[in-house]
């Protein structure tokens, strides 16, 4: 059952990667009369962002309560680490290897805006997972700051560039291989080497969507089944494994537009996305449980564990930003250090499992002792 | 400056653009919003209840449940959102053109067709109205079809001349194919008074529902005849 359970989650990280690349084509066509700035912010984010968003949802309402959230919090942790470990690190090792890059530019503006941001909001969550008792307030709470975001966004850009937009699109053939099928070619399977357009479009979106949701359904099956034959807390199967299935498109979309030279939007989606992550797909999904279902009781094992998984996000993505705002590029050193990052995150998760230590509790003690001896003294 | 700042100032900068819009678009589009999610919401917590009554333990369907309604009634509510919003937007927009004939940058019939045509291929891309190309034509001036390149429509010109001098409403015209594509055309007149002034024919990628057929008559009748006649050599 536990190679069952891998290839469920294997097959789901297909699923969702094809099914993004659909529901990216087709949102970029329909967003293109907006500004980079909205598009970027509402469309990119939700495109790849969609499979945390939709595994959440399964999570709490398959599951259910603290189990269920767990696998919230976890796969939305992970995916953030994810994203801000692993996609550089693939960005990197794909242009070294296929173009020779050895050199990054990158932003550090964006790193400053973005990763403050990421910053707060994950400092956030982490005093949101420390509570005993999740109620539908914390999701709002959570959800609030990307909506004022978008609010603040809408009135402050303009909303048109241009009529047209900037928007190229050359159809594929009409004619359906297997391939095509067995490889879930959305475009291919509703365009049908016609010319997208507004209609088609929104078809193409609505199917990847619906595709996307049973990716969704079969990640969080996978993580259960697995869990429960391993005999490990969903939280921890989330926080690597689901959260490496659901952030692959988002790998893809990076490492796509680093090879094409955009490289401030292949580390700005990976930053964006965390924060539409953990503000909204955490967010929104615990609000709805909680307004429907009443607040949730978190165990205290759980608890302890997910405290110590965001206080571990928060140092890493901390750290990160202190890597990528150092300097200009993104070189060998640094990618270095960005692994060495993964591999402490990944060990961190292991250890807490195996030994369950509170490391927030320790932190906190270690605060207390600390706070007392500087009043004795 | 912080973002706090930032923010506060765009708030107070709409509301001061806002004293100057129409309080009537507003409140409208309030109504429609509270209106909506009343009626979505009440629609959601009956299926909410019908399922937790039907199946015990509903678990993954609640789950496919929520996910399918928001996203229904996320796409259903942007749509009549762009619907309700047609009338206004086409106003806004098309003002642009009134403007550019009033300041002689549109001066006769071609420049007019041009405008015309580009302006029916941009703004009217929405959900099952989805105008992919147009073609305008005033009396005495050879059809100008927008977009130039890229779309040859296998359509006469004599015939659509014929057809639009024979009716005033909106003519369907059926299927006929633009570079190698199917598409659907509609032709309509454009009338003054009883003077019969040219046409305009959009292709769309889809049939359309007669309430979008009603716009494009409706677009005619309040927008594009009176325009029209300001382009019009006077002798004619």
């Amino acid at each position: 059952m536990v190679f069952v359970s891998l290839i469920i989650m294997a097959l789901s990280a297909v699923i969702i990667w094809r099914s993004t690349d659909g529901f990216e084509l087709a949102s970029d066509f329909l967003g293109r009369k907006l500004t980079k700035g909205i598009k970027g912010a509402t469309i990119n984010a939700v495109a790849s962002s969609m499979p945390e968003f939709l595994s959440t949802i399964f999570f709490l309402f398959y599951i259910k309560d603290s189990n269920g959230f767990s696998g919230g919090i976890g796969i939305t942790g992970g995916s953030a680490v994810f994203n801000i470990l692993v996609i550089p690190i693939s960005i990197y090792t794909v242009l070294l290897l296929s173009k020779k890059i050895t050199k990054i530019p990158i932003s550090r503006s964006v790193f400053m805006r973005d990763g403050f941001i990421l910053l707060i909001m994950t400092g956030f969550v982490a005093w949101v997972v420390h509570a005993n008792l999740l109620q539908w307030w914390h999701g709002a709470l959570l959800t609030a700051p990307y909506l004022a975001y978008l609010v603040y966004l809408f009135y402050s850009h303009k909303k048109v560039v241009s009529k047209d937009g900037s928007f190229e699109y050359q159809p594929t053939d009409d004619k359906i291989h297997w391939k095509d099928i067995s490889m879930l070619n959305l475009e291919k399977l509703v365009l049908r080497g016609k010319m997208i357009r507004v209609t088609n479009a929104w078809f193409l979106l609505v199917v990847s969507i619906l595709v996307m949701i049973l990716g969704a359904w079969m990640l969080v099956h996978g993580t259960h089944l697995l869990g429960e034959e391993l005999g490990i807390p969903i939280l921890f199967v989330a926080v690597i494994l689901s959260a490496a299935a659901s952030s692959i498109p988002d790998t893809m979309i990076s490492i796509r537009d680093a090879k094409k030279g955009n490289y401030e939007d292949a580390f700005s989606n990976a930053l964006g996305s965390n924060i539409f992550d953990i503000s909204f797909a955490l967010g929104f999904p615990l609000m709805i449980y909680t307004l429907l279902n009443g607040p949730i009781a978190m165990d205290a094992d759980i608890v302890a564990s997910s405290s110590d998984l965001w206080l571990i996000l928060f140092l890493i993505t901390g750290l990160t930003i202190l890597v990528f705002t150092v300097g200009k590029y993104l070189n060998k050193f640094k990618t270095f250090v960005l692994v060495i990052l993964y591999l402490i995150f990944l060990a961190f998760v292991v250890l807490d499992y195996h030994y369950n230590f509170d490391f927030v509790g320790t932190v906190k003690e270690l605060f207390n002792n600390l706070l007392l001896a500087f009043r004795k003294a | 400056m912080t973002i706090f700042d930032e923010i506060f100032r765009c708030i107070k900068k709409q509301i001061a653009m806002r004293r100057h819009k129409d309080v009537i678009g507003t409140v409208q589009s309030v109504s429609f919003i509270v209106a909506y999610f009343f009626v979505a919401f009440s629609i959601f917590l009956a299926g909410w209840y019908g399922l937790c009554q039907l199946i015990d333990e509903p678990g993954a369907l609640l789950a496919l449940y929520i996910i399918l309604f928001l996203l229904a009634g996320g796409l259903l509510g942007a749509w009549l959102w762009v619907l309700i919003k047609i009338p206004q937007g086409l106003s806004r927009e098309y003002d642009a053109i009134k403007n550019q004939i009033a300041s002689g940058e549109i001066s006769n019939p071609k420049e007019f067709s041009n405008a015309l045509a580009e302006f029916l291929v941009g703004y009217f891309s929405f959900f099952r109205f989805d105008v992919v190309a147009a073609q305008v034509k005033v009396k005495d001036n050879a059809p100008i079809t927008f977009p130039e390149s890229g779309f040859n429509i296998e359509i006469d010109e004599y015939e659509l001349t014929q057809k639009s001098k024979e009716t005033e409403g909106l003519i369907s015209l059926g299927r006929v194919s633009a570079q190698g594509q199917k598409c659907y055309a509609y032709l309509v007149p454009i009338w003054f008074g009883k003077a019969w002034l040219g046409y305009f024919c959009v292709f769309t990628d889809t049939r359309l529902l007669k309430i979008f057929a009603d716009y494009l008559n409706i677009f005619e009748e309040q927008f594009v005849d009176d325009q029209l006649m300001h382009v019009l050599p006077k002798k004619s």
